[in-house]
């Protein structure tokens, strides 16, 4: 015998105490419990050998819709009604029956000998003839309880069901005793409880049952439905949580960018091809966007482009308008507002591309972006901020390759190294060229990088189309770890 | 980047012998990146030396690399009988610049030329931006008869020659409306009175810039002798690419030559003086004048060591080096990124971040524990999109689409949580999600960035009563001030929304969407949101906050 039942098996128990069979109704009405709990407590009690089942077959008798229509038999009707004698026609319809009832009530009250049918001068006479209750007690019976059961159904049912009053259909019975020899009383001392209730611990009844062991990890618990913020939004903010760490001011721009700024004062030459059409987009609303650049530093920027690259600077060019393609826009804002060195800012923020849409490309992503400012910094510091950063962000192995962007010379292209996809790059930077820096009135060395956040995000992930960072699947991003955790198991 | 695709064989050729290994770390140091293509090489090169882009281009710079030459290569500076007269007034204003190389006594062949010709196309398309800053030709001048060269606008009617892959004479405009090339570049030619053509004082054409050669000198794998000209609308690329396409020629083995130009200024060759204490000071070093002398010679320069300075003459094909920076980026290059050893500074900054972010911080987190569920999309949107709860509000859009489903920026975050409810209908009941970021409009003639708050809950049925108790939950947590105006939303059930107001002025919207707009999207169940404006950015100084 297995120990411990539980409490809706103790009920049961107690319910079968008294001895005798009981069936799974009889139950039911004992315990006021629903079926479902007394059936698996049934269920429970057998397993531990508590109680005899056995099972047999019954048939259970229900009025058919026809049934459930009719207040009496049409014939119990008829009796009433012709009472000493009523012409046929008459009776057909004065008595409230339908037609197909009362041809059934005729029919039946003749067979069974409670009507008669005499002919006479004024035609066809019915009357009455003996009373006959045992049909319509049946009927009256079924009609009060809705259901009978029975182990073989008595003949008035069978008269019912041959004229689709009644159903009869097919059950299996379960009805369970004690098992012999045991005692309630014993194994109600072994009652387990499945949780602790309030009232467990109000009564002090916790320190008289145990709960059963719970196995963790067999059952099929799945997730919880449950709030959850995004992973690729956070990890964008464990990346700018260690840039704070690392003393870096949060610095924003415009999305709507001059070709100044996202350009010209980067020093990128206005028939540069990342500067046509097919690569940038061209804003085509009428609208004003903040201060313009100062007239001075136009001019200078201006006379850089002639200078480094010969030819003719246009101004009309540099103030139309787009959408910025590198937060780069950002940094060249903020040497325009000439802080003071030394500093450190960064932002991390959307840029546009006129890209089709793949597993490689979103026509708008992320970028993080740092400028470091102050006199006597060298590319060596630079070096040592990228090799920083990456082991912030768990990367132990990093190497520099030569790199070119317009805007910084020396320029470098950081690589990590990851245990399967081999070097990556992660970080490019430089440090900004003269031809930006000194027009903006800035006149020490400015270290500038990025992290590609998108391409760290997805190799912490292990993704390998960059469509998954803006899915609209609520699984794909309920399912996601952490992004704290992700980076601090890198 | 740009890519090209060199033949391994030839590179050998050019190199010596060289391991893949070796190979590959040399050009990952020249900035490039190197894939094994069968018998070729497939190669990703930066923009910034459009001089490396073919076989003997790549193999000068690789052996400056391996140290197996070093300093500008000694082409040998051979006579020429050639002179081009250059008839500046009828050029000026179609295309002004030229150049012309001679390059003689290459041992060339199929393989040769094809390099030659490939990277001839390779700078036009690429640097020159498809042969509207310059067009180069490359001649045999064997067939000529003359050597006294010309360059000059004619008259269309005047300028008749057999096309490459013609067979016949052509007149110029036949030229452009029925050759191939003519076809491509007619409209570099567009509204011009005369075109530019290149020929001998005898009237044998070499061609016709920036359209098409003569057949006439058509060169083959049996050519020794070039003629490189080039023509072009900047005269600083068009001087450039001259030098680029002869000096990669003389890499296989030929003697260049300066024609005698009459009528056009020979642009010089540009000297810079390059202090050490400079390249010291930018690279964090401690390089010697030796030091610097030898890595710059390893980058392909002459230079020389005097009085603290380094003296560097600069060939015309490095169309990179602008400024110092430039060559200090040549020393450090040469010298080995990876043997610089990273130091960090100890700056003493303060680290932050902008109100705005904090912001969006406390309404993700409040969002989440309330149950909703976040999501990241794009800030491009397409026109197809429930109506503007603020009609007064413009978008912020573009002309030049890539496709016409982006095509402006979103000034609202909630028709994306309407997609999204679309997307996850299936999924159990109640679906909560949010998403806080930024979003752009256009008010009174202004450009405005702000972040938003949007959060929308779909079950079998979403009222107003709990999506009110959802922001009011929202509203504790974030400190947000908000104000009911019970005044109907666009696209909202009528009487079962409001205008939120915070400070006194419009913020957002809460209520239950209109089933017609529920319909339209696709969506089968009832959707009650709230969308709230958490900061509009301003513009402190040039920056935003």
């Amino acid at each position: 015998m297995s120990a411990g039942v539980t409490e809706t098996e103790a009920m049961v128990l107690k319910a079968l105490g008294g001895g005798g069979e009981f069936s799974l109704d009889d139950l039911c009405e004992a315990t006021r419990l629903p079926v479902a709990s007394v059936s698996s407590a049934v269920e429970g009690l057998w397993s531990k050998g508590l109680l005899q089942r056995s099972e047999s077959k019954l048939y259970e008798v229900r009025l058919t819709e026809r049934g459930e229509k009719l207040g009496k038999l049409p014939e119990d009707v008829l009796y009433e009604y012709v009472g000493e004698g009523v012409p046929i026609d008459a009776a057909k319809t004065g008595s409230g029956l339908s037609p197909d009832d009362f041809k059934a009530g005729v029919a039946w009250g003749l067979r069974r000998g409670m009507l008669r049918l005499t002919t006479s001068d004024s035609g066809r006479i019915l009357t009455k003839s003996a009373q006959k209750r045992d049909l319509s007690e049946a009927f009256d019976k079924l009609r009060e309880k809705g259901r009978l059961v029975f182990d073989e159904v008595p003949h008035e049912y069978m008269d019912l069901k041959a004229r689709q009053i009644v159903e009869v259909r097919e059950a299996s019975s379960v009805r369970v005793r004690l098992a012999q020899g045991v005692s309630v009383h014993e194994v109600l001392k072994t009652r387990v409880h499945t949780a602790l209730t309030h009232r467990d611990i109000t009564a002090g009844s916790y320190s008289r049952f145990t709960l059963p062991p719970y196995a963790f990890g067999s059952s099929e618990a799945t997730a919880a439905l449950r709030g959850k913020r995004h992973f690729y939004k956070e990890f964008i903010s464990t990346v700018r949580e260690i840039l704070v760490s690392m003393g870096f001011e949060e610095m924003l721009g415009p999305y709507m960018e001059y070709e100044f700024w996202n350009f010209d004062a980067l020093f990128v030459p206005q028939n540069h091809t990342a500067r046509e059409e097919h690569d940038s987009y061209a804003v085509s609303s009428d609208v004003r966007l903040g201060p313009r650049p100062s007239r001075e530093a136009a001019l200078r920027v201006g006379r850089a482009h002639e200078k480094g690259w010969g030819y003719r600077w246009d101004a009309v060019a540099a103030g139309r308008l787009v959408l910025r393609s590198h937060t780069t826009a950002v940094s060249a804002r903020r040497l325009a507002e000439k802080p003071t060195a030394p500093f450190k800012y960064f932002t991390i923020d959307r840029n546009f591309r006129r890209d089709a849409i793949d597993q490689t490309h979103l026509p708008d992503f992320d970028q993080c972006e740092g400028i470091v400012g102050g006199p006597s910094l060298t590319f060596r510091n630079l070096l040592g901020f990228l090799e920083a950063l990456a082991s912030s962000l768990g990367i132990t192995k990093l190497r520099f390759k030569p790199s070119y962007f317009p805007f910084t010379e020396p320029s470098v292209e950081g690589y990590a190294y990851h245990g399967e996809l081999g070097w990556i790059e992660v970080a490019p930077g430089g440090v900004f060229r003269p031809e930006v820096t000194r027009p903006l009135g800035i006149k020490f060395p400015v270290l500038a990088w990025g992290i590609g956040v998108t391409r760290l995000a997805m190799v912490y992930y292990g993704l390998t189309d960059i469509r998954e960072l803006i899915t609209q699947d609520l699984d794909a991003v309920v399912s996601k770890e952490e992004a704290s955790a992700k980076v601090a198991h890198m | 980047m740009p890519t090209c695709r060199i033949s391994s064989s030839l590179l050998r050729k050019l190199i010596g012998d060289v391991t893949p290994e070796l190979l590959e770390e040399a050009v990952f140091n020249l900035k490039g990146e190197m894939r094994v293509s069968g018998k070729d090489y497939e190669l990703e090169l930066t923009s910034d030396r459009p001089d490396m882009m073919c076989a003997s281009g790549l193999a000068r710079a690789v052996k400056g690399y391996l140290g197996v030459e070093k300093g500008e290569p000694k082409y040998v500076a051979a006579d020429t009988d050639f002179t081009v007269r250059v008839d500046v007034s009828s050029l000026s204003g179609i295309r002004p610049y030229c150049d012309f190389l001679v390059v003689k006594g290459v041992k060339a062949d199929a393989e040769v030329i094809g390099d030659i010709l490939a990277y001839q196309e390779k700078l036009h398309s690429t640097l020159s931006a498809g042969r509207v800053k310059f067009a180069i030709g490359v001649h045999d001048y064997s067939r000529l008869q003359s050597h006294a060269l010309v360059y000059q606008a004619r008259d269309p009617s005047q300028i008749v020659f057999t096309p490459l892959n013609g067979d016949a004479p052509m007149n110029a405009n036949n030229i452009l409306t029925s050759t191939d090339k003519g076809v491509e570049y007619a409209h570099l030619l567009k509204g011009c009175a005369k075109y530019p053509v290149f020929a001998t004082e005898e009237g044998e054409v070499l061609s016709m810039p920036p359209i098409i050669n003569a057949k006439l000198t058509q060169v083959s794998e049996n050519t020794t002798d070039f003629i490189v000209d080039v023509t072009g609308t900047d005269r600083r690329l068009t001087h450039a690419a001259c030098e680029m396409v002869a000096y990669n020629i003389c890499e296989y083995g030929g003697a260049l030559c300066r024609p005698a130009i009459t009528g056009l200024k020979v642009v010089p060759r540009r000297k810079f003086r390059l202090s050490v204490g400079g390249v010291n000071r930018l690279l964090g070093t401690s390089f010697t004048a030796k030091d610097v002398v030898e890595n710059l010679s390893k980058s392909r320069l002459d230079a020389a060591a005097a009085g603290g300075a380094v003296h560097v003459n600069v060939p015309g094909y490095r169309v990179d080096l602008i400024d110092d920076v430039d060559l200090v980026e040549d020393v450090a290059v040469m010298a080995g990124y990876n043997g610089f050893t990273p130091e960090r500074p100890s700056l003493a900054t303060i680290g932050g971040v902008q109100p705005s972010t904090r912001l969006a911080s406390a309404a993700r987190n409040s969002l989440a524990s309330l149950g909703f569920v976040e999501f990241n999309s794009l800030l491009l949107t397409s026109e197809n999109q429930p109506p503007n709860p603020f009609p007064e509000i413009g978008y912020v859009r573009v002309s030049n689409p890539y496709s016409k489903e982006l095509n402006r920026l979103r000034a609202w975050l909630y028709p994306g949580l309407l997609w999204i409810v679309f997307r996850n209908q299936t999924k159990p009941k109640p679906l909560q999600v949010y998403e806080v970021g930024a979003v752009a409009y256009v008010s009174c003639g202004e450009y405005v960035q702000a972040v938003h708050a949007a959060a929308a809950i779909s079950a079998n049925t979403a009222d107003s009563l709990t999506v009110e108790k959802l922001f009011n939950s929202f509203c504790r947590d974030t400190g947000y001030r908000a104000e009911f105006e019970n005044i109907h939303v666009p696209s909202f059930i009528r009487g079962r929304s409001a205008y939120l107001k915070s400070g006194g002025s419009a913020a957002g919207f809460i209520g239950e969407v209109d089933p017609s707009v529920l319909v339209e999207m696709g969506i089968d169940y009832p959707v009650a949101l709230f969308e709230v404006e958490l900061h509009k950015m301003a513009f402190k100084g040039l920056t935003l906050t």
